[in-house]
């Protein structure tokens, strides 16, 4: 790798990720532009395993649905990763392009998002790697309409079967109920469920499950799918999570929560947002 | 649309940086040595003229010894098999450890003993290959339990290992895939003695664990050196599971001629990874590893070599003027060894 720090200008800002500080940077020799992720080496144990492991997945996907590492830059207390730059995530894109300033976008541009969601994340599960953190944030849209995956930190490469990873992952809203339940073996299914999420809300403009605390989460998922039970969801009942006393709901019907799908758009809404994690469709195109 | 396994692998890092024809290997290593051997003329060069033992040297120079690279090789093997060792200790999985042990192999790809010594990058090749296999061990418990070494000495090569692995760190090994045989095995002969089976990939696996410490992995792909340890350990087996797959059973119906070829072309580079790994896994002794050791030595601090001259000159020396004593010898002996 040849870059040094001193290629890029570093400009604003563009926020946390989870182990490090992204600013937006331009290439002084070509003029464009770069997001550059900062990583803080004053670790006793070395380069940060977290990064080790985003720079080790990120080099495998190369996929247009996936945002591009260029390189690594090594400096004495920092380590800067130099990725593509898209000028906005989907959360700002829908608040600037959604119709009637509701967040809502036309279901063209939904059906545009989703096809290009679901083949970033099709790449990932070919590749064997589970993105984990799927939310609205992470995704980077393009001037031209182009929807990439981003920040893979805290995605894992996986083999099968996949278990014992941490429960502490993936921003609440989007979490998978198994995983909320407290599953410690899930598989391709939590980034399915996370699609699910992201494309209702693509459809309202609002989050489907703006949960304020695990439990609170789980209720806000079975108030519209239903409180699961042993004959809907055979083996809910021995997660470490599962109460016998949560409140019990009947599954509402999709279609009149969000009215303006069509029946394809229903039909996918319903295979992705599948409680059980072994039933979520594949994405498979 | 569909991905084939064949394009996946293909994508990977694996295939497109490391893997390379015989002849790109045997070059990348000579460009290794030779770097590795300009490395020590210049820090001779860089030496004080003034020094008598700098003079001797020079005067001696024809007599410096550097590590041929062969002698790379087997030291860069017997450190790998001292990494399978202290994975195991550590009860890290077939994954860390081999991984552990293709960074090491890759790294002197690109570097020569004379410059790192392989004792030192293999452990901040294990300490890395955990973290990137998902199985962190602290760097203070890391140490701990390995003699001579500092955190900081195993901290200090992190980053070259890194940047020499060009950041590409997910390596494929046969053991995956010599499961997925094992397991479609079953699936295409299904009347197939289960113990049988059992045993012969157990004895496979143990035969991939012994692939590492051969070229293989960089000229070939993982299936391919899984379905060659099989095959040492029942060759009827896998030809029959092979026919099968290929469709060559039926000998009476008419024999696509594609499938005879493909097949054909497999068992060729089948046998030729069997033999390989029957006839060219290094494991080198502690002799022989102290011995190149000790001219790595004088290779990263060349004045050594002048002060081991002016010893022996000294001795012969006095030698010759009959004095020498039973401690001197001993001393001696002792140098060489060093």
């Amino acid at each position: 790798m040849s870059a040094s720090a001193s290629q890029f200008q570093q400009l604003e800002k563009l926020g946390e990720g989870t182990y490090a500080t992204v600013f937006k940077g331009r290439n002084r020799a070509l003029g464009t532009f770069v997001a550059l992720k900062e990583i803080n080496l004053d670790s006793e144990e070395g380069t940060p395993s977290t990064a080790i492991r985003e720079i080790s997945i990120m080099k495998e996907l190369r996929h247009e649905n996936i945002i591009t590492l260029y390189d690594v830059i090594h400096t004495e207390n920092k380590l800067t990763l130099v990725f593509e730059y898209l000028d906005k995530d989907l959360k700002k894109y829908m608040d600037t392009n959604g119709y009637n300033k509701s967040g809502a976008l036309e279901p063209h541009v939904v059906k545009s998002f989703m096809f290009q969601l679901l083949r970033g994340i099709m790449f990932c599960h070919d590749n064997r790697v589970l993105h984990r953190d799927l939310k609205p944030q992470n995704l980077l849209i393009s001037s031209k309409g182009e929807l990439k995956l981003g920040d893979f930190g805290l995605a894992r490469a996986y083999g099968i079967p996949v278990n014992t990873f941490s429960n502490e992952v993936v921003t609440l809203w989007y979490r998978a109920p198994d995983v909320l339940l407290g599953s410690r073996s899930y598989s391709t299914s939590i980034d399915m469920w996370s699609a699910g999420c992201i494309m209702a809300e693509m459809f309202t403009g609002k989050p489907l499950f703006p949960g304020s605390s695990n439990e609170d989460q789980l209720l806000k998922i079975f108030r519209i799918m239903g409180t699961p039970n042993e004959r809907t969801w055979p083996g809910v009942t021995s997660y470490p999570n599962y109460r016998s006393n949560f409140n019990v709901f009947i599954p509402q019907d999709l279609h009149t929560l969000i009215p303006n799908m069509d029946s394809l758009a229903l039909n996918l809404l319903q295979g992705l947002l599948q409680m059980r994690p072994e039933l979520p469709a594949a994405a498979t195109i | 649309m569909v991905v084939s396994n064949d394009d996946l692998f293909r994508r990977s890092t694996q295939y497109r940086f490391w893997s390379f024809t015989h002849s790109q290997l045997e070059e990348l290593r000579i460009v290794a040595n030779k770097k590795g051997i300009q490395k020590t003329e210049e820090r001779i060069n860089e030496l004080d003229d003034s020094l008598p033992e700098v003079k001797l040297m020079r005067e001696n120079q024809d007599q410096f010894q550097f590590v041929h690279l062969d002698e790379e090789k087997r030291l860069i093997s017997y450190y790998a098999r001292r990494c399978k060792e202290l994975a195991a200790f550590f009860h890290l999985s077939a994954q860390v450890r081999s991984t552990a042990i293709m960074y090491l192999y890759k790294f002197y790809l690109y570097h020569s003993v004379m410059e790192y010594h392989p004792g030192n990058i293999m452990l901040t090749c294990l300490f890395l290959s955990a973290k990137v296999e998902n199985h962190f061990i602290g760097i203070n418990t890391f140490c701990k339990n390995i003699p001579k070494t500092t955190p900081e000495a195993i901290l200090k090569n992190e980053y070259l290992i890194l940047e020499t692995m060009k950041f590409s760190l997910q390596c494929h090994h046969p053991f995956q895939p010599l499961y997925g045989f094992f397991l479609d095995i079953q699936q295409t002969l299904p009347k197939l003695d289960f113990n049988r089976l059992g045993k012969n990939y157990d004895g496979a696996r143990e035969l991939v664990n012994e692939s590492l410490f051969t070229d293989l992995p960089f000229l070939y792909t993982p299936p391919q050196i899984a379905l060659a340890c099989l095959w040492l350990c029942d060759d009827v087996l896998v030809e029959k599971y092979l026919s099968k797959k290929f469709g060559l059973v039926k000998k009476s119906e008419q024999e696509d001629e594609d499938a005879i070829q493909h097949y054909n072309k497999l068992m060729v580079i089948i046998r030729h990874c069997a033999d390989v790994v029957r006839k060219e896994a290094l494991d080198p002794s502690q002799d022989e590893s102290k011995t190149i050791s000790a001219k790595i030595k004088l290779c990263l601090e060349p004045i050594r070599f002048g002060r081991k001259l002016m010893k022996q000159n000294g001795e012969q020396a006095a030698k010759r003027s009959g004095s020498i004593t039973e401690g001197g010898d001993e001393k001696r002996v002792k140098l060489e060894t060093e």
